[in-house]
């Protein structure tokens, strides 16, 4: 454990070996499917028409909502259609799915499919969105003391907002599936997600299937970042839908132009606060309104929403606290999980705040942040005692080792003079907290099979995106049994081995299902070493002479 | 005439021959799908990401040496006559190359998609140079995305390397009899037919105007860095194609006289190294013109060939009075570039002809001022908002010439003679600066669009004029 490891597949990435879901060799038989999507924001569908793109002599199927048994889904609500009924909600909103015989037929299968509809007025804007109180889930509230009172009490008060936007998601392999058809009506489904088991139960649902009926296997993915947490699942239904119908495996593999459009990105968010503080910088109340842009549905956003709101006092001890919090609906992607889940959105927005402050009092932000950090034993908002908490001693530390006060001074220097260019500096934390908010969500299983000749195969519920879980996982085995690390292997992650799984998020994904994986070894280990006891104390000459022992 | 109803090209050591529907496709999707080599990925489609990277050697006696290119834009046909190794073929015996070990132990690969990009990428810069620099490394790496974020570690890995111990790629494979099994088929025609679609690399300037002749609207393959994105997004190119990749003057790179003379597939990197020590300015401009992969493929005159007003190497050529070269059935024709850009997308071109080059004169570094800009949401490797080029000649404070060319304000690229004529004779003031100015804003007409409004472009220019003041007065 206390030795580096390489990455388990760095051989495979740098020979071109390492298998993604589109590498996969083609099964005899198998389709492609692609996704006829919406071409407007919100609207009516009048009519559908696709004999001309059924006519093609390579299209074999179109398939819409009509064709699936169950079209409802949503991670937290189930509020999303996989396939769009009589209206459209966002510019990308899948409506039409086509299997073909050939890859490069669907710019032209899609230009063939007829769509009337009636375009409604969109909300695309989370400003019109908040005006016009388009909301989607509860208002949520988190409060300590009394912010109202210490806000009218203050010293000094400062108003403002902060916008933050969206983003991309852009992992490198864009929403991949094979949907493989099995005997007795089971489907098997490769998927790039980070959430096998929310696939397998998915495609069951939609195709009418039971779970036992679905395996979904996750290999690797090429890049997800809370992007395939969510949203691997309606592609996959998509493929396992074709495969279910044709009896055909059946592969979608999404043009990033495509994936662009029609998956969700990071929620925009747009804070308000009231800050109340002294002479000194200290802050003494903090009120804020977070909106945040969900997008046509909830997906995650209202855990996103909860993470921002719990992120908000990052590193800062804010004695009167009250923090509101509110998803919007826009005719966008469903926003999703995207690195940081809302954290980033509460952290920038108090950074933004003590910034605020030190150029009100005229005073390096460091020192404003120094006299606000949490204090040994102090507690969150919401209840957390801030345990082993280093924060002062960073701060203190950082200053001194980075020669911050000659620093501060120099770009002073500088930004006195005359030229176009400015410098700044700024030192700031962060407070994140890892794993699943909702709390069962925080438990895995591992499999562990020792093999006859010792060596280990693993498998868990994580997924491998990069972050390197299967090699730590190895790892873990490997010292619990004290064997080297090339005797263990970490296996492709499958729901028919690891059932019932939390998504690889959270920030969770090692500590998770190394715990479990460790847990497994350590019942094998001592099962081994009671049998093992009982063989070393037998007599000597009843012992099997390790000659004769066949590995 | 003879012809070949295929093209020939060496992938990792393999001699393989392709004809009909496969000669179409982008060389991705026929390494990827139809031989089977995935370690070749896809992500843009568009030559930006760079996960699709191969290496590429065109089959001459002056290529010696292997460049990374973008394999997902390039239409197979155009890899004709060239050896080509891609991620599955740089280790030997199982043995990896110092790049590939390098990449593993310097926790290079995180998920992975990018990585055998940036290992292609990376192989082509010991390739080409052995002092290795972080900047360097960076300058290689331009045309590569990773998304997990792992720069730090692949420019560690880079750094690592022995470049000492790094074979050149052409000791991979025994190229000395691939290029033998190439060699037969050099000086043959091309042709190759399924349905409507056709595509045609003459041997000689004389065919390739006969069929221009025939087919007017026949598209020339270049680079194939811009129509290969289109084909990408489902536009058809046309149903006649060609490629002059055949015709050995094509490649011409030489002085004549005191010019440059610029052949047709001469492609930007070449083209910047042979400037490197004559226009130190135009060769480091190019520097954020694209990445390595798209300036090993993309030409000077595919640059200008296509049309865009807001080509990034257009407002250079205007201010060295490039002259276009032309070859239609009636022999050569030589027009003034000025002149060549006629309005968006049109050219002084006959139906027959078909550009051979672009010469121009490179301005006297020691006794000119040169001002060349582009600006665009991203400093590197994106399509320009706006671009410009300034070449002002002075003596005692005096500007005795002055050439001003802007791209991007207006159907297209403008020499600004009124402009010049103005601030010829005069020594450069505030004031006249700012006639300057004013003259720009009521010449150029640029409009709105994703990359910048028609206020802000406007304002731009001026802003970019300033500057060139401001570095130069």
């Amino acid at each position: 454990m206390s030795k580096s490891a390489y990455h388990d597949s760095g051989r495979s990435y740098v020979t071109g070996d390492a298998e993604y879901i589109d590498d996969r060799p083609l099964v005899q038989g198998e389709v492609f499917v692609d996704v006829f999507y919406s071409p407007v924001a919100h609207g009516k569908i009048r009519s559908l028409d696709v004999s001309a793109c059924l006519a093609m002599p390579e299209v074999l199927a179109v398939y819409t909502h009509k064709d699936l048994k169950h079209n409802l889904w949503g991670s937290i609500f189930h509020d999303q259609v996989f396939l769009a009924e009589d209206r459209v909600q966002f510019v990308g909103e899948p409506i039409a799915v086509i299997a073909a015989t050939k890859r490069d037929v669907f710019h032209t299968a899609k230009s063939k499919i007829k769509l009337e509809i009636e375009e409604l007025e969109p909300t695309l804007d989370l400003q019109k969105a908040i005006d016009t109180k388009f909301f989607i889930g509860p208002l949520r509230t988190i409060q300590r003391g009394d912010a109202d009172a210490a806000l009218k009490a203050a010293v000094h008060k400062l108003k403002g907002d902060i916008e933050i936007a969206g983003q991309e998601h852009f992992y490198l392999e864009s929403q991949a599936s094979i949907a493989y058809p099995k005997e007795d009506d089971q489907i098997e489904i490769h998927s790039s997600s980070q959430h096998p088991t929310e696939v397998q139960h998915l495609v069951a649902e939609a195709l009418g299937l039971r779970h036992h009926q679905v395996v979904c296997v996750v290999k690797r993915m090429g890049g997800a970042f809370g992007g395939k947490e969510s949203q691997a699942a309606p592609f996959a239904v998509f493929a396992a839908l074709v495969a279910q119908k044709l009896k055909r495996p059946a592969r979608v593999i999404l043009t990033k132009d495509d994936d662009m459009i029609m998956t969700g990105k990071r929620n925009p968010f747009k804070n308000f606060f009231e800050v109340a503080f002294d002479n000194s910088g200290k802050i003494t109340a903090l009120k804020a309104e977070l909106f945040s842009d969900g997008g046509a549905y909830a997906d995650l956003s209202t855990a996103i929403m909860e993470r921002a709101m719990l992120h908000l006092d990052n590193a800062y001890f804010i004695p009167n606290f009250k923090v509101a919090g509110q998803v919007c609906k826009t005719h966008t992607p469903p926003n999703t999980a995207f690195r940081g889940f809302g954290g980033p959105k509460g952290v920038a927005t108090i950074e933004s705040i003590i910034e605020d402050i030190a150029v009100f009092l005229k005073k390096d932000s460091l020192e404003i942040r120094k006299i606000n950090t949490y204090q040994k034993d102090q507690t969150t908002p919401y209840g957390q005692k801030i345990e082993d908490n280093v924060l002062p001693q960073l701060f203190a530390d950082i200053e001194k080792q980075t020669q911050y006060k000659q620093w501060r001074k120099d770009i002073e220097t500088h930004n006195s003079g005359n030229h176009s260019t400015y410098r700044g500096l700024s030192v700031t934390a962060v407070k994140f907290g890892i794993s699943f908010t909702t709390r069962f969500l925080n438990q895995g299983s591992a499999l562990v099979n020792v093999h006859m000749d010792g060596s280990i195969q693993v498998s868990t519920g994580a997924t491998e995106m990069g972050q390197g879980v299967n090699i730590k996982i190895a790892q873990v085995v490997a010292e619990c049994f004290s064997i080297p690390i090339d005797d263990v292997k970490v296996m492709t992650t499958s729901t028919e081995k690891i059932p019932n799984t939390s998504a690889t998020a959270a920030s969770s994904g090692s500590d998770i299902n190394c715990q479990a994986a460790l847990t497994a070894a350590q019942t094998i280990r001592e099962r081994i070493a009671k049998v093992a006891k009982a063989v070393l104390s037998r007599p000597k000459e009843w012992r099997i002479s390790p000659k004769r022992m066949a590995w | 005439m003879k012809v070949r109803d295929y093209i020939v090209l060496t992938i990792n050591g393999n001699v393989h021959k392709i004809s009909g529907e496969q000669a179409f496709m982008p060389f991705s999707s026929l390494l990827r799908y139809e031989i089977g080599l995935t370690g070749t990925k896809v992500v843009c489609a568009e030559g930006d990401c760079g996960a699709c990277t191969i290496l590429y050697r065109r089959h001459s006696a002056d290529a010696d040496k292997f460049v990374s290119i973008n394999s997902c834009i390039s239409t197979s046909f155009l890899m004709d006559m060239s050896h080509v190794i891609s991620v599955e073929g740089l280790a030997k015996q199982n043995q990896l190359s110092e790049v590939q070990d390098s990449m593993i132990r310097n926790f290079g690969g995180q998920c992975g998609f990018c990585t055998p990009g940036f290992v292609m990428a990376l192989s082509s810069m010991y390739e080409n140079t052995k002092t290795i620099t972080e900047q360097k490394v960076k300058n290689y790496l331009t045309g590569n995305l990773c998304r997990c974020t792992g720069y730090q570690p692949i420019i560690n890995a880079a750094m690592a390397v022995d470049t000492k111990k790094v074979a050149p790629l052409k000791s991979c494979y025994n190229y000395e009899k691939l290029t033998k099994d190439l060699e037969s088929d050099q000086f043959v025609p091309i042709k190759i037919t399924v349905g409507e679609k056709e595509f045609f690399a003459p041997t000689t300037l004389a065919q390739a105007a006969e069929y221009k002749k025939k087919h007017p609207n026949v598209r020339l393959f270049s680079g194939a860095t811009d129509i290969g994105v289109q084909i990408n997004k489902g536009r058809n190119p046309g149903a006649n194609l060609m490629s002059l990749h055949l015709i050995p003057e094509m490649y011409a790179l030489k002085h004549d006289g005191d010019q440059i003379v610029v052949g047709a597939r001469v492609n930007l990197n070449t083209l910047q190294k042979f400037l490197e020590g004559k226009s130190p300015k135009f060769a480091e401009f190019l520097n954020i013109f694209a990445s390595p992969q798209i300036k090993n493929a993309a030409t000077l005159v595919g640059n200008l060939a296509n049309g865009s007003p807001i080509a990034d190497t257009t407002p250079y050529l205007l201010t060295a009075d490039a002259i276009v070269e032309l070859f239609g059935s009636s022999g050569t024709r030589s027009v003034a570039l000025t002149d060549f850009i006629k309005g968006y997308k049109s050219f002084d071109l006959k139906d027959d002809e078909f550009i051979t080059g672009i010469r121009f004169k490179i301005p006297n570094a020691s006794s000119s001022k040169i001002g060349l800009f582009k600006v665009s949401q991203r400093r590197d490797l994106d399509i320009s908002c706006v671009n410009s080029s300034f070449v002002f000649q002075t003596q005692n404070n005096k500007i005795e010439k002055a050439k001003i060319a802007y791209g991007g304000v207006g159907p297209k690229a403008l020499r600004l003679f009124d402009v010049e004529k103005v601030l010829e004779g005069q020594e450069m003031t505030p004031a006249l600066a700012s006639k300057a100015k004013q003259m720009i804003a009521t010449t150029i007409t640029p409009i709105s669009d994703m990359r910048g409004s028609a206020e802000f472009r406007s304002q731009i220019c001026l802003d970019l004029f300033e500057r060139f003041v401001q570095e130069n007065f």
